[in-house]
């Protein structure tokens, strides 16, 4: 009997601390608050050092997968690949976790309100026999660039492991062939984690919403009717009126995309596109395109017009809403 | 004892057989079980480009008790798109947008036309993910988890469908297993089905296995495209009516117009010149009040605001104009806005032929630039 307790025992302790606990954030200051930050960038995530195993390149497998996983949350978010080059330009690359941050510098150089740092304190990967384990350790802090405040911090560990307590023989099997993929099973776990932290990071969700305002389109206008199949030669001329000093561009259906159009005067944008030889496409719609800086797109349509060529090879004909395109029943 | 011996030779053969069976049953039903997704994609997929803008809209769901799950499932899907090769407008600018335009239930989306949305949302594709099942069961030694998702991606230019896919996971515990031990049996079922950990480790496996080929749109296998282009029908009635519905006319275009067709490169030149010359017609034909089609009037807002958005959800630009009358405030409903009474007279035509709606051309205060046919 007493064998029995000890094994219940021996596996509620090992069910409860394999790894699988909720992440916890602490929160110091709340999403509610106006001024709280909405744009954020995640600086490359660091690596402890002291007495630690670390294996080469988690912190970067780590980061890739918060990113993914974060960019959920209403923030706006600065893609990794463009923050790494900002950092390097402005020799910002080396920035320390727990060192005084430069905190005008990088809200200059990246254009954001706040920084999400991280800090990897242990990987682990490991399969022996009967035995396989990964481990990730971080923490991560989010820190306002405008005051230099930390709005939340965290400290997460996840553990992947299977052994003799894992429920069945083919669990252990299936495990273990999966952790000896190394790089595949941090990226698997580094996404267990990420998923995990970020039910948990305050989403300033209300505020952000309340501050959406797509570009407006007031006007969109073309020198082109339906009634007449375009030519080699041909230049539809495209003019679009809305909010000024935006990104204005137009596609002609999925043909041709991002057309630019130039700002001639104030909120007056306008451009062309001439149809060259290659050009093949039937019913396609002119679509008008106004982009802010922060990538909030506000489109139209143009009524009343619907673009096709003249000369259409068969094949390639077929790839483009021919007239006899099947409607999905 | 020789009859023994034979009987013992005899029975080895048969048990074994046994022992072989039930281990084959036990490896082929064992643990998380599902197949590959029934995926289907349009020959375009790989020609459309990087810059693609993709809006993965709010999980359709046929019980709140999914709600949790159809969360866990877009954000997987987020996740997993951030690998792909486009790009995607942030789910609270999805939100938000929807929001704005009365669109908050995810199962009334399917109503709205794809190109109505790209115009919501300003994306060049939208992605409608459905969780048609979600299903726990716990009967002490046994307990299971099944999930059932699609997805369909319409790019909101033409309609078509650019890409369907859907798939079931399936996780279980319990006697289906090879327990190592009498309590893991026992707390294993329990686990699976208790734990919200297993539900977002199944809907990522489901998600990962789902969107494998629009990562890699390239590898998919001969039967895994269109046989010819598919429309969404909602898109293609929407995509005809606006192509039908009357042309906008620039005023500096007039003269053009009347032939509707497109200049010719040296005609191009010149007139590009011109325009650059004049003032900014369409700035300087903005007046003070501007015409537009009146289908109704409402003493409650919230009526008005429902009209607004079944008007919407047909690509109508509708808007209120409140009014004071015998103290009594009406909400009046208007469709489109003109800079010319001809022009609202042309599209309240269209719009009778259309709409099952009584309506009349009328003059509504207006500060900002007429929308004239558009």
């Amino acid at each position: 009997m007493s064998h029995y307790l000890f094994r219940f025992f021996l596996i509620f302790i090992l069910v409860l601390s394999n790894g699988c606990g909720a992440a916890k954030v602490i929160v110091h200051k709340s999403p509610l608050f106006s001024s709280y930050p909405l744009s954020v960038a995640i600086l490359p995530f660091t690596t402890e050092k002291d007495g630690n195993f670390i294996e080469v390149g988690t912190e970067k497998i780590l980061r890739n997968a918060f990113y993914n996983y974060f960019s959920y949350l209403s923030f706006s978010d600065l893609p990794l690949n463009k923050i790494d080059k900002i950092l390097k330009k402005n020799k910002l690359e080396n920035v320390s976790y727990s060192k005084k941050l430069p905190l005008k510098k990088l809200r200059n150089a990246l254009g954001v309100d706040a920084i999400i740092q991280g800090k990897l304190l242990n990987s682990n990967n490991f399969t022996a026999g009967i035995y396989a384990e990964t481990w990730l350790k971080a923490e991560m802090k989010l820190i306002d660039l405008r005051t230099g405040e930390t709005l939340w911090d965290l400290n997460h560990e996840e553990i992947d492991q299977s052994s003799l307590v894992t429920p069945t023989i083919v669990d252990i099997v299936r495990q273990q062939m999966a952790n000896s993929d190394t790089k595949k099973a941090y990226h698997h776990l580094a996404e267990q984690f990420a998923s995990k932290v970020v039910r948990k990071i305050p989403d300033p969700n209300q505020i952000a919403q309340n501050q959406i305002k797509t570009p407006t389109i007031s006007g969109i206008f073309a020198n082109a009717g339906s009634n007449k199949k375009l030519q080699t030669g041909d230049i539809i001329e495209v003019t679009l009126t809305g909010t000024p000093k935006l990104e204005a561009s137009f596609d002609i259906g999925s043909w041709k995309f991002s057309i630019p159009l130039k700002e001639t005067k104030a909120g007056f944008y306008t451009g062309s596109y001439s149809i060259q030889s290659r050009d093949h496409f039937q019913k396609a719609l002119i679509i008008g395109r106004l982009r802010d800086e922060l990538g909030l797109t506000g489109k139209k349509a143009l009524h009343g017009v619907m673009l096709s060529t003249a000369a259409i090879p068969v094949q390639k004909a077929n790839l483009k809403l021919p007239d006899n395109a099947k409607l999905k029943n | 004892m020789q009859n023994l011996k034979i009987n013992r030779q005899k029975h080895v053969p048969t048990f074994s057989i046994l022992i072989f069976i039930s281990s084959l049953i036990i490896w082929t039903i064992t643990g998380c079980s599902s197949q590959k997704p029934i995926t289907k994609i349009s020959g375009n997929m790989t020609q459309l480009s990087k810059d693609l803008l993709v809006a993965i809209l709010p999980v359709q769901i046929s019980d709140s008790k999914q709600k949790e799950a159809a969360e866990l499932f877009r954000q997987s899907l987020y996740a997993n798109f951030e690998r792909s090769r486009f790009k995607l407008v942030e789910r609270y600018i999805v939100d938000g947008l929807l929001e704005q335009n009365n669109l908050l239930d995810p199962n009334e989306l399917k109503k709205v036309s794809a190109v109505r949305l790209g115009e919501i949302l300003g994306a060049d594709a939208v992605l409608f993910p459905i969780m048609s099942k979600v299903e726990r069961s716990y009967a002490v030694i046994h307990s299971s988890i099944e999930l059932k998702a699609s997805v369909t991606l319409t790019d909101t230019r033409t309609g078509e469908i650019l890409w369907t896919a859907s798939q079931t996971e399936t996780d279980f515990e319990g006697i289906g297993k090879l327990p190592t031990g009498i309590f893991a049996a026992a707390i294993a079922p329990v686990e699976l089905v208790t734990n919200k950990l297993n539900l977002n480790k199944i809907i990522h496996k489901l998600t990962e296995k789902l969107t494998f080929l629009i990562e890699e749109p390239g590898s998919a296998e001969e039967g895994e495209f269109f046989n010819s282009p598919q429309i969404a029908p909602n898109s293609a009635r929407a995509i005809e009516e606006i192509a039908t519905s009357p042309i906008q006319i620039s005023p500096n275009q007039t003269a053009k117009i009347e032939t509707l067709e497109p200049i010719k490169k040296n005609e191009a030149k010149n007139e590009i010149k011109e325009d650059l010359k004049e003032e900014n017609p369409i700035i300087k034909t903005v007046k003070s009040f501007v015409y537009t089609v009146q289908v109704g009037a409402y003493k409650t807002k919230v009526y008005a605001q429902k009209m607004i958005s079944t008007l919407a959800s047909k690509g109508y630009s509708a808007f209120i104009t409140p009014s004071k009358k015998d103290e009594q405030v009406l909400y009046k409903v208007n469709v489109e806005k003109f800079d010319s009474k001809e022009q609202a007279g042309q599209f309240a035509k269209q719009f009778s032929l259309r709409e099952n709606l009584n309506h009349f051309v009328t003059k509504v205060e207006s500060k900002t630039p007429p929308q004239s046919l558009n």
